[in-house]
C-alpha cells in the first residue's frame, strides 16, 4: 500500500438531542435545502456528498441519526470507522447543550476509536438565526460551549445556521479537512505499522473462527 | 430472545390522531350495533342517515374551545361526516344508474347477467334458469337467489356477520350436542328433523358449528375447521352447512387464528412450526430495519410478504388459508424464500441497514450481528444485542441501559455551568 493512496471516503456521524437540527443541517449541506417542518428521523441513515478539498476529490458519507431515543436505531455498528463525529445542539435550547457530555461518552464507547483522546469531534451550536430566543444571550453561550470544546481537547466549535444556511458549507468543509489531515498523518507516521495490525486481526478472527466467547 | 413488539417506531402523534379517529368509529359502530339489533333488516342507507344524525348531534355537543383534544375529536367527527356522505352518494349513484340494489338482512343483492351456469336459489332450492328468471347475487357474500326470492332470504349475510366488532371464530372442535337440543329442527329454518329414514328429513351435521341443519341449509359443502386445524394441524375439509362455508369462505384470507397462543405445545413439538415462528419474530425486527431504510423503501421490500403483509404487524396470528400451507408444507417453503430476500438485503447489500447493525459490546469480536441473528440474545429494555454467550456470562448485564440510565434527564440551567 502507497503512503499516499488512501481512501477517499469521509465517513461522518452527527449525534445530538431530537430537534436540535441534525437532519436539516445534514440537508443544508448535502441538498441545500431547509423545511420549517418537523419530521422525526427513524433509525439512522445515511446521503453522500463528492467534495473537493485540496485537489482531492473526497467523498463523505454523512450519517443523520435520530434524536429521539424511541426513534433511535437499534444497533449502531455505523459508528465503527467513523472519520469525525459531529455533536449539534441547539443555541435556543439549554437541555441539548447540556447532553453533549452524553452523546460523546456513548460514541466513544460504541466506536471505540483507537485513540479516543484525540479522536476528532466537532461541535455545532444551531439556529443562531432565531437570536432572540437564545437561551443564554449570545456571547455567554459562545464563552459556554468554547469552555466545553477546550475541557474536551479543543475540538473546534461552528456557529451555523441550517435554515439561513450560516456557516454550514464552511463548517463542513473544515471537517473534511480537518479529518484528511488526520488521516494522511496517520499513514504517513506508520505505514507499516498499519499493514502489520490489519494482517494480524485478520489471522486472529479467522483462526478462532469469529466470537469464542 | 425477547420479542419486540413492532411498533417500537410509530409516531406517537399518528397513534393519538388513530385513538381519535378509533373513538369516533367504535361511537358510531356501537351506535349502529344497537340499531340493527332493534331492527336487523336495517339497510345500509338507514345507517349512514342514523351515523350522519350521531356525528351531527355530538358536533353540536362539542364546545368550541381550542384544546388539542376537543380540536382532533372535533376533525374526527367531520371526517367521518365526509366519510359517509360519499358512501351515501356512491349507494345512490348505484340505485339510481343500476337497477336498485336490494338489502336484506345484510346481503346487497344485485341483478345478475344471463351469462354462464345456471345455479341453484339459495331460498327455494330450485334452479335458476338465468334465461328465463331473473336473479340476484350478495355482491359481498356471493348468496344467490331469484329476483323473487330475495325478500325471503332468512339468512344473515356472513360479510356483515364477519365485520361486526364482537365477531369471533368458533375454536372449540365441533361441539355437537344431538338433535334433541334442537328440537329436532333445522338450525336455521326450523324444518323438522329425524334420524329416521325418511330422506327429506335427513339432519346434516355441521363441523363448523356442532348444529344440525336440513338438506336446503347444508349442502354437505367441505371445508377446513378453524378448530381442527388450530388445535391439531388437521385440515381435512369436513361437511358444512351453507353458512358456516360461506362465512369461512369470506375469512379464509383473514388474520385470525392465534396459533401460538392458543396451542403453544404444538410449536414446541413441530419443528417446521417452529421455525416458521422464529421467522415471523425475524420479520419483526426486519420491519425496524425496513422503515429507516431509503433503499428498502424505493424497493417496496415489504411488498415481498404478498398476501401474508400482516407477518409485520403482528406476530402470532395466521389466515385459514396460511393454516391450510403450513400444514402442506407450502408456506415454510414461501416464508423462507422472503427471509431470504431480507437477509440478504440487511446484511449483505444495504450500507445502511448493516450501518444499524450491532456489534457486541461485551466481547472483543468485531462482527456485525442482528437480533436475528443465531445465537444472540436482546436486552429486553433498551434492546440492545449481544452474543447469547457473552450476555448469560455477565448474567445478562445490559451496558447500554447502564448508560442510559445515568443520563438522567435533568434540567439545569445552563448559566450554571458559567
Ligand atoms: N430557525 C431555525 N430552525 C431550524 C434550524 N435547523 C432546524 N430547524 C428546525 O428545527 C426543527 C428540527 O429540525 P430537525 O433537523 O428535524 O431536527 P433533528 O435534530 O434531525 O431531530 P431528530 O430527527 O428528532 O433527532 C425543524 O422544525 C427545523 O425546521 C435553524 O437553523 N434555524
Ligand atoms: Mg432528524
Ligand atoms: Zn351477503
Ligand atoms: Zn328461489
Ligand atoms: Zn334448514
Ligand atoms: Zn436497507
Ligand atoms: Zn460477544
Ligand atoms: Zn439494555
Amino acid at each position: 500500500m502507497s503512503g499516499t493512496r488512501r481512501k477517499a471516503l469521509l465517513k461522518v456521524i452527527i449525534l445530538g438531542d431530537s430537534g436540535v437540527g441534525k437532519t436539516s443541517l445534514m440537508n443544508q449541506y448535502v441538498n441545500r435545502r431547509f423545511s420549517n417542518q418537523y419530521k422525526a428521523t427513524i433509525g439512522a441513515d445515511f446521503l453522500t456528498k463528492d467534495v473537493m478539498i485540496d485537489d482531492r476529490l473526497v467523498t463523505m458519507q454523512i450519517w443523520d441519526t435520530a434524536g429521539q431515543e424511541r426513534f433511535q436505531s437499534l444497533g449502531v455498528a455505523f459508528y465503527r470507522g467513523a472519520d469525525c463525529c459531529v455533536l449539534a445542539f441547539d443555541v435556543t435550547n439549554a437541555v441539548s447543550f447540556k447532553s453533549l457530555d452524553s452523546w460523546r461518552d456513548e460514541f466513544l464507547i460504541q466506536a471505540s476509536p483507537r485513540d479516543p483522546e484525540h479522536f476528532p469531534f466537532v461541535l455545532l451550536g444551531n439556529k443562531i438565526d432565531m437570536e432572540a430566543n437564545r437561551a443564554v444571550s449570545a456571547k455567554r453561550h459562545v464563552t459556554m460551549a468554547q469552555s466545553w470544546c477546550a475541557a474536551k481537547g479543543g475540538m473546534p466549535y461552528y456557529e451555523v445556521s441550517a435554515k439561513e444556511a450560516v456557516n454550514v458549507e464552511a463548517a463542513f468543509q473544515a471537517i473534511a479537512r480537518d479529518a484528511l489531515a488526520r488521516e494522511s498523518a496517520d499513514t504517513s507516521d506508520f505505514p507499516e505499522l498499519e499493514n502489520n495490525i490489519n494482517l494480524n486481526e485478520n489471522n486472529r478472527s479467522s483462526s478462532s473462527g469469529g466470537c469464542n466467547c | 430472545m425477547s420479542s419486540v413488539s413492532s411498533d417500537v417506531f410509530f409516531d406517537d402523534e399518528k397513534l393519538q390522531q388513530g385513538a381519535d379517529e378509533n373513538f369516533v368509529e367504535m361511537e358510531v359502530f356501537d351506535i349502529l350495533d344497537q340499531a340493527r339489533r332493534e331492527n336487523p333488516a336495517l339497510t345500509r342507507k338507514e345507517e349512514i342517515t342514523i351515523a350522519v344524525n350521531l356525528c351531527k348531534e355530538k358536533l353540536r355537543l362539542l364546545s368550541d374551545s381550542d384544546e388539542k383534544e376537543e380540536r382532533t375529536l372535533r376533525q374526527g367527527y367531520l371526517d367521518k361526516l365526509i366519510q359517509l356522505g360519499l358512501e351515501k352518494q356512491t349507494i345512490d349513484d348505484e340505485d339510481g344508474e343500476k337497477e336498485e340494489i336490494v338489502r336484506v338482512r345484510g346481503h346487497s343483492f344485485v341483478i345478475q347477467p344471463i351469462r354462464g351456469r345456471n345455479p341453484t336459489c339459495e331460498v327455494c332450492m330450485t334452479t335458476i334458469w338465468k334465461l328465463m328468471h331473473a336473479w340476484r347475487r350478495c355482491k359481498y357474500c356471493g348468496l344467490r337467489t331469484h329476483d323473487k326470492c330475495t325478500s325471503s332470504v332468512g339468512r344473515m349475510c356472513a360479510s356483515s356477520l364477519v365485520t361486526r366488532r364482537d365477531f369471533s371464530l368458533n375454536m372449540n372442535i365441533c361441539q355437537e350436542q344431538g338433535l334433541a337440543a334442537q328440537n329436532y329442527r333445522c338450525h336455521e329454518c326450523a324444518h323438522p328433523l329425524s334420524f329416521e329414514e325418511s330422506s327429506t328429513l335427513e339432519p346434516r351435521l355441521c363441523d363448523y358449528s356442532g348444529l344440525y341443519f336440513c338438506s336446503s341449509c347444508h349442502w354437505n359443502d367441505q371445508m377446513t375447521i378453524p378448530a381442527r386445524v388450530l388445535h391439531n394441524l388437521d385440515s381435512e375439509p369436513r361437511p358444512v352447512s351453507r353458512a358456516s362455508k360461506q362465512l369461512l369462505a369470506m375469512i379464509d384470507n383473514r388474520p385470525l387464528i392465534p396459533l401460538a397462543a392458543a396451542n403453544p405445545m404444538l410449536i414446541k413439538l413441530n419443528s417446521s412450526l417452529k421455525r416458521i415462528t422464529r421467522i415471523r419474530s425475524d420479520f419483526l425486527f426486519m420491519k425496524c430495519y425496513f422503515v429507516s431504510c431509503r433503499s428498502a423503501r424505493q424497493l417496496r421490500i415489504l411488498q415481498y410478504l404478498c398476501r401474508h403483509q400482516h407477518f409485520v404487524e403482528s406476530a402470532d396470528l395466521y389466515t385459514m388459508s396460511e393454516m391450510r400451507d403450513i400444514v402442506s408444507g407450502k408456506l415454510l417453503e414461501e416464508m423462507e424464500d422472503i427471509h431470504q430476500v431480507f437477509v440478504k438485503h440487511i446484511t449483505e447489500e444495504c450500507e445502511t441497514c448493516k450501518g444499524n447493525a450491532f456489534i457486541c459490546e461485551l466481547c472483543t469480536d468485531k462482527q456485525i450481528i442482528f437480533p436475528f441473528s443465531d445465537n444472540v440474545s436482546m436486552c429486553c429494555k433498551c434492546l440492545a444485542v449481544y452474543h447469547h454467550k457473552c450476555f448469560e456470562l455477565r448474567s445478562r448485564f445490559c451496558p447500554r441501559c447502564e448508560r442510559r440510565s445515568k443520563r438522567a434527564p435533568v434540567d439545569i440551567d445552563p448559566n450554571e455551568r458559567l
